[in-house]
């Protein structure tokens, strides 16, 4: 099973249906674009998002790698009044990110968002532009 | 622990004068790699494989050998001599990640912006908000394989005051990195240097 564009859509509407709090949901490359999205999220809200989610991603990695034993699964939250952001990790290339309300049960909100990675991650990508360069 | 002077003014650790510098430019002009090669500790990068989605908006024809795009930005410090050392950050070059750019600039003394001749209009945008805020800067051409015009049209197509300092540098050389940052310290000086009547 290989669910299109429009399926995908469903699936991130569906995270807000279900993990109580969750406004926006947004599947974003690595290099700060965005892949798709719930549509309450403007198109201008999407592409912000997009590139301060990859941001966060990349310098809560290099403080893993700096002062973590390892490189972990690389979860991040930022909260600020009105609201919360959360990162993880999703297929390859790829990261999911979600607004959720200030008072949002976050565990219930990150539980919610790995199931989600978990069942379609596979989908969830954004492949590399160029094939990895021969050393 | 930090002490604490007569005036109960914390010193730092040691006497040393810290300058936090940013380096600034289009996409790819390299960036990253002038940090990475002329900082003395592992330099943060933040860099991530250009993925397809950014077919259409990243160009890197240009840059041909260039699989990853700045997504935060670089870090690294230098070391001048025993009174200088530079905190060096260096901005992600492309647009969607420019809002970064007024939080670098915050607390910094002076810029590079770093310029590839192939794409001077890749430029503009630094040398605008660098002017914008009011930040002393000085520009540096990246010399890439191809044409080599004379600084003195690529002075003239930046549209730069006499007063820029301009030169050519390799982001992949350390000494010729160095060179960039030490002019860039003069240049500071020589703006807060009382007027000296030729
Ligand atoms: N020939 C040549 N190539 C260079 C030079 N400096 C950098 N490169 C190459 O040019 C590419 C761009 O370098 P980066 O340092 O990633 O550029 P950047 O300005 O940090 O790019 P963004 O952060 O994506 O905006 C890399 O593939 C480098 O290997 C140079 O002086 N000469
Ligand atoms: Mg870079």
């Amino acid at each position: 099973m290989s669910p299109d564009d429009r399926d995908l859509g469903w699936l991130l509407e569906n995270l807000v249906r279900r993990a109580p709090g969750t406004r926006h949901v947004l599947v974003l490359s690595k290099d700060g674009l965005k892949v798709c999205h719930t549509g309450g999220l403007s198109q201008d809200s999407a592409d912000q998002l997009a590139a301060i989610a990859a941001g966060v991603q990349s310098l809560a990695i290099s403080a893993s790698a700096e002062f973590g034993t390892g490189l972990g699964a690389g979860q991040s939250m930022a909260e600020f009044p009105g609201g919360v952001l959360l990162i993880v990790p999703a297929g390859e290339g790829a990261h999911l990110a979600v607004i959720a309300a200030e008072d949002a049960d976050v565990g219930m909100v990150a539980h919610y968002m790995n199931e989600l990675v978990e069942q379609i991650g596979g989908y969830l990508t954004a492949p590399p532009r160029r094939p990895a360069a021969a050393p | 622990m930090d002490s604490t002077n007569s005036d109960g003014v914390p010193l730092r650790a040691t006497a040393r004068d810290a300058f936090k510098i940013v380096i600034v430019g289009g996409f790819g002009v390299g960036k990253t790699t002038m940090v990475g090669s002329v900082s003395e500790i592992r330099p943060l990068s933040t860099e991530e494989i250009m993925t397809r989605a950014g077919v259409g908006i990243d160009d890197p024809t240009a840059v041909a050998d260039k699989n990853t795009t700045t997504v935060a930005f670089d870090f690294g410090r230098i070391t001048l001599d025993a009174e200088r050392v530079l905190y060096l950050f260096g901005a992600p070059g492309q647009q969607r990640f420019w809002f970064l750019w007024d939080q670098l600039f915050g607390g910094s003394l002076g810029a590079v912006v770093l310029v590839d001749v192939r794409r001077l209009a890749e430029s503009f945008y630094a040398i605008d908000r660098l002017e914008h805020h009011g930040m002393p800067f000085i520009v540096a051409v990246n010399r890439f394989d191809g044409p080599r015009p004379p600084l003195d049209r690529v002075r003239a197509a930046l549209d730069l005051q006499p007063r820029v300092p301009l030169i050519e540098c390799d982001a992949r050389e350390r000494d010729s990195c160095k060179t960039v940052l030490i002019d860039l310290v003069e240049h500071l000086a020589s703006l807060h240097a009382p007027e000296t009547t030729p």
